[in-house]
């Protein structure tokens, strides 16, 4: 009696596990954000394990065309500076060698339509009041402009400094966890699927008797 | 173990589904109604066991419980992984639909080979079952590496590389699906012998 009590307290030690912490699977995953002029990835494996030494690629979505790759350091990170190309959508792919793969999507639209925006704002404001003929106000005036587009460009740095840990957060979310729904769900299918095999084998086996 | 969507090359995907397919087939051939509820509990025991993880070595694993597989359902194990397989990749993102045959492939083959192997040591009483079942969970999941590795020659690594990665990451589980295994085995054994002598 003894033993087999042990041994069904080591079966429920396994099943509890189970059951209470969906957070552990096994599959690689990979999220980027920006810092600056930089684009920063991570990678691990959705049990919370960073992946070391996984092959990093960055590929234009367009063409193909395999910008750059390296590998990641002991914390799954890799970095590489923003490149400069045509095609705004870059797929970064993480492979760890061992059959796990996945990508990501990063979009670099944010950044080109913000250094495209604040010039014209500025020379707009400039034209105006070119009709007085005080040379100083035209100097004030630039002075003013050359400001404006500076501060737009200190507060972007700011921003981007600000935002990068949220930007972080955000693209490390995007990926959940199995939840305990899909745990239930799942279990719930199979048992469906005994169901409708047990039906059929009951249907089989009344056929076969009837005949 | 579950080898993800775009790392294989369509030979592999076509030989793993072809396999696949052949052990499904006369795996639900052999299941008759008495053992229904069997093969569904035990999908359901390894649909959940992936989600326990062992954190132990260099690598990032998780339990398969294929050796519990092998001795209990013997030729149903193929339904039964393909099944749970197909609902991980779809609730949990785990591989992949593509490469679904593959996957079952290193998962059920090693277990259907685990039941030729010890199922008649099983069967008897003692520390021969005790033995047999460590030697189950331990050799069905050195085979799986072995498999997966096998099935990774063609990708850009090699073969070398990749079943250094994976044997060297599964060590640990090794050892510990032997010990889950034989405690799971004695335990069936002596509260509910009729499922284990179900595995014909």
């Amino acid at each position: 009696m003894h033993r087999i009590t042990l041994y069904q307290l080591l079966f429920i030690l396994l099943l509890v596990p189970a059951l209470c912490s969906p957070c552990f699977a096994h599959k690689v995953r990979i999220f980027a954000w920006r810092d600056g002029d930089h684009i920063i990835t991570e990678s691990k494996f959705s049990g919370g394990r960073p992946t070391q030494n996984a092959t990093v690629s960055v590929v234009e979505t367009k063409t193909g065309q395999t910008l750059l790759s390296g590998t990641t350091d002991r914390d799954g990170m890799f970095s590489f500076p923003v490149p400069q190309t045509g095609s705004k959508e870059l797929q970064i792919i993480v492979s760890a060698g061992d059959g796990h793969k996945n990508n990501w999507t990063y979009t670099l639209e944010d950044s080109s339509a913000e250094s495209n925006n604040t010039p014209p704002p500025v020379t707009s404001e400039t034209i105006r009041p070119s009709l007085q003929p005080v040379s100083e106000e035209i100097q004030e005036k630039e002075l003013q402009a050359i400001t404006a587009s500076e501060i737009a460009r200190i507060v972007n740095t700011a921003l981007d400094k600000k935002l990068a840990p949220i930007e972080r957060t955000l693209a490390e979310n995007s990926d959940k966890d199995p939840s305990l729904q899909d745990i239930l769900g799942g279990i719930g299918y199979i048992l469906g699927l005994a169901g409708i095999a047990a039906y059929m084998q009951s249907r089989k086996k009344q056929q076969g008797g009837g005949s | 173990m579950h080898i993800s969507e775009g790392v294989l090359s369509p030979p592999v995907l076509l030989a793993g589904a072809a396999i696949t397919a052949v052990g499904t087939a006369i795996g639900l051939k052999k299941l008759d109604y008495d053992r229904i509820m069997t093969v569904s509990l035990l999908t359901a025991t390894f649909f959940v066991a992936s989600l326990i993880h062992v954190p132990i070595g260099p690598g990032n694993v998780h339990l398969l419980l294929g050796g519990l597989m092998g001795i209990v359902l013997g030729w149903s194990c193929f339904p039964a992984i393909l099944v749970a397989l197909l609902l991980q990749s779809l609730f949990f993102n785990f591989g992949g639909i593509l490469v679904l045959g593959v996957n079952t492939t290193i998962m059920a083959l090693p277990a259907l080979i685990c039941f030729y192997i010890f199922r008649p040591w099983v069967e008897k009483n003692g520390h021969k079952r005790k033995i047999a079942a460590f030697g189950a969970g331990f050799c069905s999941i050195l085979l799986s590496a072995c498999i997966a590795a096998l099935a990774l020659w063609s990708t850009d690594q090699g073969f070398a590389r990749a079943a250094q990665l994976i044997l060297a990451a599964h060590i640990p589980l090794m050892i510990i699906e032997g010990i889950i295994t034989m405690f799971t085995v004695s335990f069936l054994a002596k509260v509910q012998p009729e499922f284990l002598i179900m595995g014909k």
